[in-house]
């Protein structure tokens, strides 16, 4: 069980709370309060798969990252390493432990040293775990690692200092970093949500060609649910510390199962003008990860709720093959997908106000304001501009 | 009906080591009621275009060409002596000089009463003497190119240099100045960029926005927390949110909130600056939502400056795409979206993951945007552009327009708008 054939990570109940410092009274009378960051989440990780996590703000993706590669210890739970469980590691063994695994971050500006030339910055790991025989073998390391991260030619590199380098140039440094010391393990968190668009295409190209080469398996974490699919094999989306749902990427993208996913789904704003979107499906705002709603953690926002919700905490059911979702009726909801043409809208008819949705036959005026067919004709000149209103599909 | 003009805006920043070419030579417009994206990734120079436009650039930034011309109304350029002074300083100088020459004769020989820029005009006529002595040294036949480029440089020197100009120009800022000033507030407004953590954590947000109508509004103190209660509304948030601190507020209450206080004055127009930005997804979901409801029902022209493309497309009218501080491509969406006539454009769409359809192999554009105090010569997108020719290295390419409301520049632009090159 804990070491499954071609399973890299296996990880099991993992939570991690962080107890908030109360004033003196309340810690002697009051319950002692946590902030439940990571709330019972079980997955694995395959050799070679990159495991996508995603979810809005705060859901405990960078807590989860942190724990796996042990920046943090579990409050609960077990992490099974290669078959052992490194949950609770200490002193020589964690140090052993934190040479397998490495972690990218979010800010290649914060993330390096500013006084550190590349070399220095990329060396640094080598140095710390005592690996390379020799400064000639630990130059070499350190100019095949920029060649992986497409630092070419390495020499060109790495005397310069991070002020020296364009914003996708110090995400490669910090790429090769993590990759000098061969790691059976990366968590790369939010390490593209910095960089502009042209250059952020290059950078998960990168981190997918690594990936194919040498196999690395990944935690690719990403708010940006375009983002996450691009990068993933596997999808796990989280909600206040908990996996909603958990499957193949393509699936969990076209076809979800867990309310909250289809309310995320239908916000991600497509480069297409022709497809407004239909409103998010998802009630009030998010509640805070200290005071946890009773049932399933989704009920005050759901719009499937039932009497149960909010009583009873719901399995992780399986409810397709390997696709998993966090909710009482998984698989037996009508979830709306991202291609399904009739959830969008042309916009919305400048007499009624009502949306006008795609197929239905409109006006669009020279102002291009729009009207319903049947307001079209009640108006006869559009109001604002004075123009006869003529009907187009 | 055209509300806002913006017409080859130069805006540059002195520094240190020389000069930031943040915004050089950008012309579009925007339609009463009509919404336009500003799209482009970081340091394009988005924001100082706004800041053109509303008037306030930082000190060391300054209008150095062209005009803005809002609701017939000049609110900003640079003086034709500053603009020459700056073209004179161009390798390709002479036909720029031609061509802005013409244009101010063009400007200057409109009738009054037919003009919508009257203003505009009363000002240019001061300098009419300046431009049609530059115009007779042009038209020197006798004169060699060099020669010619002497003469000019030795106008520009006196008009910028005479005490006079110098008066003038001075007189022509603070007219500019005033009419800009009351625009601003009661025509123009602008949400900054992370404006919604800019409200003071020790006042109420309801009493803030009250602050700020009474500073710019004719109204009483009642009158105006009746104003508030109503913009509330506009916005979707609840009245009793009004004596709510900051950190009571969401992020998208306190975006809303800006909304609201963007609203307060009835602008004509609303330029927002990464307004959902800082966003979670759901959060901007609702923020656009807001943005397409109020467009709707008060017809309000807004200028939606991202980096987002996939934002744009869902609220956006018309799109400018910039890049190295140049306007690449500009025009109707849907045209732009469906047949580009823009390498870089294309580039940027083809860099862009979506959730819809089959998953595309994303292609990255090589290279990173140049530092825009040495921007590239020719083409500014030259060293990252699959397209480019020699041409592109040693020619800046000018705006073509590929159909109608839609504009390239690209010295290949009808090519790849045709598909004759892909
Ligand atoms: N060191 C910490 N101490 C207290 N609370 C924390 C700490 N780190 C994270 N949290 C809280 O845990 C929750 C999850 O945070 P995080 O893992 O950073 O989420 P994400 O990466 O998805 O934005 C948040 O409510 C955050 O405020
Ligand atoms: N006050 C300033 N002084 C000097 N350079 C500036 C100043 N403000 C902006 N810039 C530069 O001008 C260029 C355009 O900046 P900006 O308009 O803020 O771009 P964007 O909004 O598209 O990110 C950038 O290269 C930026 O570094
Ligand atoms: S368990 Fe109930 S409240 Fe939770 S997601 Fe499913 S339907 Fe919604
Ligand atoms: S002008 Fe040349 S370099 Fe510039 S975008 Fe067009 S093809 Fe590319
Ligand atoms: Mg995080
Ligand atoms: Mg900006």
């Amino acid at each position: 069980m804990e070491s499954e054939e071609g399973v890299v990570y296996n990880v099991v109940n993992l939570t991690k709370l962080f107890p908030i410092k109360s004033g003196f009274f309340a810690s002697l009378f009051g319950k002692e309060k946590n902030v439940h960051a990571v709330n019972d989440v079980n997955f694995t990780i395959g050799e070679g798969e990159i495991l996508g996590m995603v979810g809005e703000s705060g859901c405990g993706k960078t807590t989860c990252g942190r724990c796996l590669v042990r920046l943090e210890t579990p409050t609960e739970g077990h992490m099974y390493f290669g078959g052992k469980d490194i949950a609770g590691l200490k002193g020589r063994e964690l140090k052993s432990f934190r040479r397998d695994v490495q972690m990218v971050f979010q800010d290649p500006y914060e993330s390096l040293n500013p006084r550190f030339n590349v070399y220095t910055t990329v060396s640094e790991p080598l140095v710390v775990h005592g690996v390379g025989e020799s400064a000639e073998e630990r130059d070499d390391m350190v100019a095949k690692a920029l060649e992986y991260a497409e630092l070419k030619p390495p020499e060109e590199f790495m005397y310069r200092f991070p002020h020296e380098l364009s914003g996708g140039q110090r995400q490669r440094v910090a790429i090769a970093r993590t990759l000098v010391l061969r790691p059976r393990f990366i968590v790369a968190d939010e390490p593209v949500s910095m960089l502009d668009v042209s250059i952020r295409a290059g950078i998960m190209n990168l981190m997918l060609s690594l990936r194919e080469r040498y196999k690395i398996p990944f935690l690719f974490i990403s708010h940006d649910v375009s983002v996450t699919r691009y990068m993933s094999h596997r999808i796990a989306v989280m909600y206040l510390g908990y996996i909603v749902e958990l499957g193949d990427t393509e699936s969990v993208i076209k076809d979800p199962l867990h309310p909250y996913t289809e309310a995320l789904l239908s916000a991600v704003p497509v480069p297409d003008p022709a497809m407004k979107h239909g409103r998010v499906k998802i009630k009030g705002d998010l509640p805070s990860p200290i005071d946890m709603p009773p049932g399933c953690v989704f009920h005050p926002r759901c719009l499937y709720r039932k009497d149960i919700c909010d009583k009873e905490t719901p399995q992780f059911k399986e409810a397709r093959p390997g696709h998993y979702a966090l909710c009482h009726f998984a698989g037996e909801l009508t979830i709306q997908r991202p291609d399904d043409e009739e959830i969008f809208e042309v916009g919305g008819c400048e007499y009624c106000k009502a949306t006008i949705k795609k197929g239905m036959s409109y006006a669009k005026c020279d102002c291009n304001k729009l009207y319903h067919e049947s307001c079209a004709g009640q108006l006869d000149e559009c109001p604002i501009c004075k123009k006869k209103l003529q009907v187009e599909e | 009906m055209v509300m806002l003009e913006v017409n080859n805006l130069k805006t540059y920043f002195r520094i240190l080591k020389g000069t930031v070419y943040a915004v050089d030579g950008v012309t579009f417009h925007l339609d009463r009621g009509e919404t336009m994206g500003l799209v482009g990734e970081s340091g394009c120079g988005k924001t100082t275009t706004a800041f053109a436009i509303t008037r306030l650039l930082p000190s060391n930034g300054e209008i150095v060409g062209g005009e803005i011309v809002f609701d017939g109304t000049l609110i900003g350029r640079a003086d034709f002596p500053t603009e020459l002074a700056e073209v004179l300083k161009e390798p390709l100088w002479l036909p720029e000089t031609r061509a802005l020459v013409e244009r101010k004769l063009k400007k200057l020989s409109v009738p009054e009463d037919e003009s919508s820029t009257i203003e505009s005009m009363r000002h240019l006529e001061q300098e009419s003497a300046c431009v049609e002595d530059v115009s007779a040294i042009l038209n020197d036949a006798s004169l060699s190119e060099e020669e010619i480029k002497g003469e000019l440089a030795a106008i520009v020197h006196d008009e910028l240099s005479s005490f006079f100009a110098k008066r003038r120009r001075r007189r022509f800022d603070r007219e500019v100045e005033e009419k800009m000033s009351d625009i601003r507030w009661s025509q123009i407004s602008m949400i900054f960029q992370g404006a919604m953590n800019a409200f003071n954590p020790v006042y109420k947000v309801g009493d803030q926005i009250v602050e700020a109508l009474l500073e710019h509004e004719d109204m009483t103190k009642d009158e105006a927390k009746e104003r508030v209660l109503e913009l509330f509304d506009m916005v979707g948030l609840d009245r009793t949110r009004v004596s709510g601190y900051p950190h009571e507020f969401s992020g998208g209450m306190r975006q809303r909130a800006i909304i609201a206080m963007s609203l307060a004055c009835n602008p004509q127009l609303i330029i927002a600056d990464e307004p959902t930005t800082a966003l979670d997804v759901i959060m901007q979901d609702r923020i656009l939502g807001e943005i397409r409801r109020l467009q709707r029902e008060l017809h309000i022209a807004m200028m939606i400056i991202t980096h987002d493309i996939s934002v744009v497309a869902e609220v956006a009218e018309t799109i400018g795409i910039m890049y190295a501080g140049k306007l690449f491509e500009f025009g109707d969406i849907v045209s732009i979206f469906e047949q580009s006539a823009n390498p870089y454009t294309i580039g940027l769409t083809g860099a862009f993951p979506s959730i819809k359809g089959e998953r595309k192999k994303l292609i990255a554009i090589p290279g990173s945007p140049p530092d825009l105090s040495e921007p590239p010569h020719g083409c500014r997108f030259h060293p990252r552009c699959k397209f480019a020719q020699e041409i592109c290295r040693r020619e800046e390419p000018a705006s073509v327009e590929v159909a109608e409301n839609h504009w390239s520049l690209c010295h290949f632009a009808r090519e790849i708008y045709s598909g004759k090159l892909t």
